[in-house]
């Protein structure tokens, strides 16, 4: 099929053995890459996928899609997949920056990366082939200090993907930076990067993958730009404000989760919000390859330059901290980046700390507010060291050492994010039963519909159909994310354009209702091996504080999560059984047997 | 940024006078320079069509083309929320505002 290479890399750091393996057409037909591609070379690499996070066994796939490297806004993006060792369930992650594109032109669709190697090694690919480098002297260094030397040594320009010391020294929540300035930040992808020893990757390609049906392709991709420049979305908010514009938004609905999701208000907003950033912080916008939008923020605080804060770390590092000091924040936002951890696990271990001192649970150091603690303790998880030791090591855990689950906000041991759902219920079901853990994103991101009315508007206290609702928006996102396609370019093309985009490059003829249906036998996907791994219904479950303890204040007060219910609709739209279990004929729709090795 | 202005509607100002607070999110309040604004009205009701014409009279001009509306169905790319809900579930632009009832516009926003 055009816009494929069809085949992959495999790097065994074992043997320190290279191979080049074919990608069967069908195959692609039916996980399409980055996501889909990734659950499926999983299970070929681990079809008996309980394996140690940390150990040789774990294979690392990072995988590219039909769409990458075409000229397209949003397809700049690649998607890694791994088993997590902070949630343990599996772990799909991706990034944007040039790293997809780039890898791309090195003729390959995906990189496996197995074994373990002896010490810290990297990887350089490029239309020369692939090298196995020794990394020894890079160990310990930053993610922007690594970048910006494997940069001076590359006379080709190329994409640089890195971990720091976070993952070296055990956080397991430890991220992948791309090019100094995105990550591959869920999961703790970074995390068993280190467990492999893997340092660092380069890639710069020269070739470029061919389109299928040119008029095809440019005619969609016409349309696809028409409508980028007439959403006020992607024409006008994201790129004057960023993520930040949600800040207010959220907030004044009652829903911005505050001090560890003790409250839906934050009574600072103004000192945090997009519009505080623009008129402090802000040097200039910054995008990923080919992107017309350019969300990303360039920023400097006292007279250091740096990346973000995006709104989820501006709301993990501000107001769930009681944190209203922008200037504290983005230095702590600077930290994690270079550190290479997640800032949203960071931020609900440290909340949670917060409040387990508070509490007189165990005395963590810090409490809500006490922004002078910040940064150092950022120091600290970074080092594990002193208390930072603990948080590293995420909610979960935490609570199961010291107490205090019920307010440990993590599900499946991945930390909730920005948005509280007792304001917005099928973020509830969302976060409940998203693959990798409580993720807004793998959870379907239903507050777009919910709070913002777009695409379209459904009551966010309404609960009857939140469950089909969220489970489509799931299947749609898990589509983009194996076309691997950047979804706030989604927010203003349809399906049928991205559908129509596909067909062009691939020369294929799917409906947009088909490859929705690719997302969801991506989601079946998924949950086949998450059961496998040992979870079940009883973790497609919220913190409890979410389902008993209503708001006190502001436009969501008195709600709590009414989870059951949208849980059993869920199910029911999924073809699922009444413990959450894909049947029989569900598995024969989506054709999984033949790619699951214990069915 | 204006914080908060006072704008008189069709009415005179005086004591004990009705007014609506208008409160602008976002690139809104960027391109207004106003974050709230207090809408002093005449009568006991006015319909958020009427609101938005004359609180544009007092932004020069400037509220109805930021807004794109056409008071015609729901505006797809901002939200009006009368008191914390959304006008999609009221009378649209015929709903009916009274004495400290508080509207907000919140434009098209996203993020992750």
């Amino acid at each position: 099929m055009s816009g494929y290479w069809s085949q992959y890399l495999e790097v065994d750091l074992t043997t320190e053995s290279i191979q080049v393996k074919p990608i069967p057409t069908h195959v692609s037909e039916k996980y399409l890459g980055g996501r889909g591609i990734g659950a499926y070379l999983y299970l070929q690499y681990a079809p008996d996928p309980n394996v140690d996070p940390f150990g040789e066994d774990n294979p690392v796939i990072l995988a590219v899609g039909p769409i990458t490297g075409m000229p397209v806004s949003g397809s700049g993006r690649a998607s890694a997949t791994t088993r997590s060792p902070l949630t343990n369930t599996l772990l799909d992650t991706n990034a944007g920056g040039m790293f997809g594109p780039f890898f791309k032109f090195t003729g390959y669709d995906a990189l496996v990366v197995k074994g373990q190697a002896e010490r810290p090694v990297m990887l350089n690919i490029s239309d020369k082939g692939v090298e196995i480098l020794d990394a020894q002297s890079l160990w310990g260094l930053s993610t922007q200090d690594t970048t910006k030397f494997l940069k001076e040594q590359s006379s080709q320009g190329a994409s640089i993907l890195s971990i720091g010391q976070a993952s070296e020294n055990g956080v397991l929540y430890g991220s992948v930076c791309v090019d100094g300035h995105r990550h591959f930040g869920r999961g703790g992808l970074g995390s068993v990067w280190a467990s492999k020893k893997l340092k660092a990757i380069a890639v710069k390609g020269t070739k470029r993958p061919e389109i299928g049906n040119k008029e095809a392709f440019d005619a969609a991709n016409y349309e696809l730009i028409k409508v980028m420049k007439a959403n006020p979305i992607t024409s006008k908010v994201l790129p004057a404000l960023g993520t930040n514009a949600l800040m207010e938004v959220i907030n004044f609905f009652g829903m911005l989760p505050t001090r560890n999701f003790q409250k839906g208000v934050f009574e600072s907003i103004q000192k945090v919000d997009g519009e505080a950033i623009a008129d402090t912080l802000l040097r200039k916008q910054s995008g990923c390859w080919g992107c017309v939008i350019r969300c990303g923020r360039r920023t400097e605080v006292n007279g250091i330059s740096g990346d973000g804060p995006e709104y989820e770390t501006n709301w993990a590092l501000g107001p769930n901290l009681g944190i209203d000091d922008l200037s504290v924040i983005t230095q702590a936002n600077y930290l994690c980046n270079a550190y290479g951890m997640d800032s949203i696990s960071a931020g609900g271990s440290i909340s949670y700390a917060m409040e387990a001192t508070e509490k007189g649970l165990h005395d963590f150091g810090i409490r809500f507010g006490e922004k002078g603690k910040l940064i150092e303790l950022i120091h600290k998880i970074a080092a594990c060291q002193d208390e930072g030791k603990h948080l590293a090591l995420g909610s979960k855990r935490l609570s199961d050492q010291f107490g205090g689950a019920e307010f440990a906000m993590n599900v499946k041991g991945m930390e909730l994010a920005a948005y509280d759902p007792r304001g917005s219920m099928g973020m509830g079901v969302g976060y409940a039963t998203s693959n990798r853990g409580a993720c807004h994103l793998r959870g379907g991101y239903s507050v777009g519909y919910e709070e913002l009315g777009t695409p379209r508007r459904i009551n966010r206290l309404a609960v009857s159909g939140k469950g089909t609702h969220v489970a489509r928006s799931q299947d749609i996102g898990a589509f983009y994310d194996s076309a691997v396609v950047c979804r706030f370019n989604s927010y203003a093309v349809s399906m049928d354009i991205w559908a129509r985009i596909l067909n062009g490059v691939s020369g294929t003829d799917y409906t947009s209702a088909e490859v929705e249906a690719i997302g969801a036998r991506v989601h079946n996907l998924e949950r086949l091996i998450n059961l496998k791994l040992g979870f079940s219904k009883k973790d497609d479950t919220l913190p409890k504080r979410l389902l008993t303890e209503p708001l006190k204040e502001g436009l969501s007060k008195g709600r709590t999560v009414p989870l059951e219910e949208m849980l059993q609709e869920y199910y029911d739209y999924r073809g699922w059984d009444d413990q959450g279990i894909p049947t029989p004929a569900t598995i024969e729709r989506f054709q999984l047997k033949e790619d699951v090795p214990w069915l | 940024m204006i914080l908060l202005s006072e704008c008189e509607g069709t009415g005179t100002m005086n004591e004990g006078r009705k007014s609506i607070r208008l409160t602008f999110f976002s690139i809104y309040r960027m391109e207004l320079g106003v974050q709230t604004m207090e809408h002093t009205i005449r009568q006991d009701t006015i319909t958020v069509e009427k609101l938005i014409v004359e609180a544009d009279q007092m932004l020069d001009g400037r509220l109805i083309p930021l807004l794109e509306v056409d008071f015609e169905g729901i505006p797809n790319d901002v939200l009006i929320m009368i008191n914390g809900t959304s006008i999609f579930y009221l009378e649209g632009f015929d709903t009916l505002l009274k004495d400290k009832d508080e509207v907000a516009f919140i434009p098209m926003v996203f993020g992750g």
